[in-house]
């Protein structure tokens, strides 16, 4: 029965060309990845119990500081080039969020507002508040002007390119303020692994927010003022984000308790991408769904 | 690089911008009202009102204490900043000077490396005549295992007389974050009551 393969054989054996990169699926492959390398280092190391110098700490958290963004050009990037529709301009935003996160971003917050200085007594509610404001409208407020410098409209085919953008812009904010935190504290390899999950998912999570409205903003016609509720959204998102993650980590600390909540930590990071991911997927398929079914597009 | 765009992105953007500016004055505005909010003291015994920073650990002065209360910042580490008011009898022909040299000699036997600054003349806030004495001293950790370099505190004593007794509000901070620190103190002595 040795005949010739049928075409449908041949389509599952010969890896296919994509059109153009599926994002959602290789963003969720790396923050799985990052998940899952976080918590081995973190329990690996607490399982070792070695005692590392101070020049060994920050020789490892450099180390770790750059995974998610070693994971990207691994999974996302590599994807991107096999694609026939390159997105081109991705590592142009994640090199320009970078700078703009470390020359503006993180001395406006770390020392122009010096938040960690009065925010952290403060109540709840004025700490979300006040994480929303500086801190998350600043980080989305730089964001959005990286992609609006770089790539968008013009660089804007499809909805989805608003998320490969902003992911990438996300990255590059994320990987700066991990390095910044490696060189500026001298933590145990398990915090550091830790920390640079919790950033770098939040800023994968919340980053396809402003995305989403870039790309409305380009395809659709919305009013306005959703690119401002967009960005708002996002900034209350990163201040929600950052008190829910401080009172993980304090309210681990007692009589009875161990001061490690590291699932806790990466399950809201986790949790978050997955919520974020889901929702903004499916407001995007919702608009395309729409778009199809508009009279122009029928004509 | 960007391209160029429509007129709805360009308001859309533009409204972006300012919402993001007016953000960031809130954040100043909540910065102020964080740093600024303020806790309320009363003692009914000694007739003694006074606000301090909300989040600051209050302790009520008990007998063997030489203060009436003093409140401590948690998160200065580390040196706590601590504002406090202590009360000191005087006889009737007690000049602040007495009282500043009575305190200068206290000091120097209990505070170690202990020098005086500074003794000034001031006017507070409500019109009434003090004297200010800013000192230096180092403060150790009291447990001997610990290894921690003393670190330097700098502070400021205002002393008034009221009904034959001195009012003694002090401020003492690390040496380093002093000046950073002491608008506590004078929106503290802007609000003391006695």
């Amino acid at each position: 029965m040795a005949g010739r393969p049928t075409p449908f054989l041949l389509q599952e054996k010969i890896r296919p060309i994509l059109q153009r990169r599926a994002v959602w699926r290789t963003a969720a492959y790396e923050s799985g990845a990052l998940l899952i390398i976080a918590a081995a280092i973190a329990l690996g190391t607490r399982l070792l119990h070695i005692d590392w110098s101070d020049n060994q700490r920050h020789a490892i958290g450099l180390v770790i500081a750059v995974i998610p963004l070693a994971l990207w050009v691994g999974i996302s990037y590599r994807a991107e080039q096999r694609a026939q529709e390159a997105r081109l301009r991705l590592p142009l935003v994640l090199g320009a969020s970078m700078l703009v996160a470390n020359a503006v971003g993180v001395p406006v917050v770390d020392r122009l507002f010096a938040v960690d200085a009065w925010l952290v007594n403060a109540g709840g509610l004025t700490r979300i508040l006040g994480y929303s404001l500086i801190f998350g409208f600043v980080t989305e407020g730089l964001k959005f002007a990286v992609l609006r410098f770089t790539v968008w409209p013009d660089q804007f085919n499809a909805r989805v390119d608003g998320i490969a953008y902003s992911l990438a812009a996300g990255l590059g904010y994320a990987t700066m303020l991990n390095l910044n935190f490696v060189i500026t504290e001298s933590a145990e390899p398990a915090a550091i692994a830790l920390r640079v999950a919790a950033i770098t998912l939040a800023q994968a999570a919340i980053s396809p927010v402003v995305g989403y409205w870039l790309g409305e903003f380009t395809f659709g016609n919305p009013a306005i003022f959703w690119l401002p509720i967009g960005i708002g959204v996002a900034a209350l998102l990163q201040g929600v984000y950052i008190v829910l993650r401080g009172s993980l980590i304090v309210g681990a600390i007692g009589a009875t308790a161990s001061g490690s909540q590291s699932i806790a930590v990466l399950g809201l990071g986790g949790g978050m991408v997955a919520l974020i991911f889901v929702t903004v997927s499916f407001l995007i398929n919702n608009a395309e769904l729409r778009a199809q079914r508009s009279p122009e597009f029928i004509r | 690089m960007g391209g160029e765009l429509s007129a709805r992105q360009r308001a859309a953007s533009y409204l972006t911008i300012a919402i993001v500016a007016l953000a960031l004055i809130g954040g100043v505005l909540l910065r102020s009202s964080v740093e600024n909010a303020t806790s309320f003291f009363s003692d009914k015994v000694t007739g003694i009102s006074a606000r301090y920073p909300a989040g600051w650990f209050l302790e009520q002065g008990s007998a063997g204490q030489d203060f009436v209360f003093r409140a401590q910042d948690p998160a200065s580490l580390p040196f706590k900043t601590t504002l406090a008011v202590s009360i000191l009898p005087v006889g009737g022909s007690a000049t602040v000077y007495d009282v500043a040299e009575l305190l200068t000699v206290r000091r120097a036997g209990s505070l170690p490396s202990f020098h005086t600054l500074a003794i000034t003349p001031i006017t507070l806030p409500n019109g009434l005549a003090a004297t200010r004495i800013d000192y230096a001293y180092a403060a150790t950790d009291p447990n001997p295992y610990l290894q921690s370099l003393p670190i330097v505190v700098s502070a400021t004593d205002v002393v008034v007389l009221s009904r034959q007794q001195a009012i003694i509000a002090s401020f003492q901070s690390d040496a380093t974050t002093v000046e950073k620190n002491r608008h506590y103190f004078n929106a503290f002595l802007a609000r003391l009551q006695f």
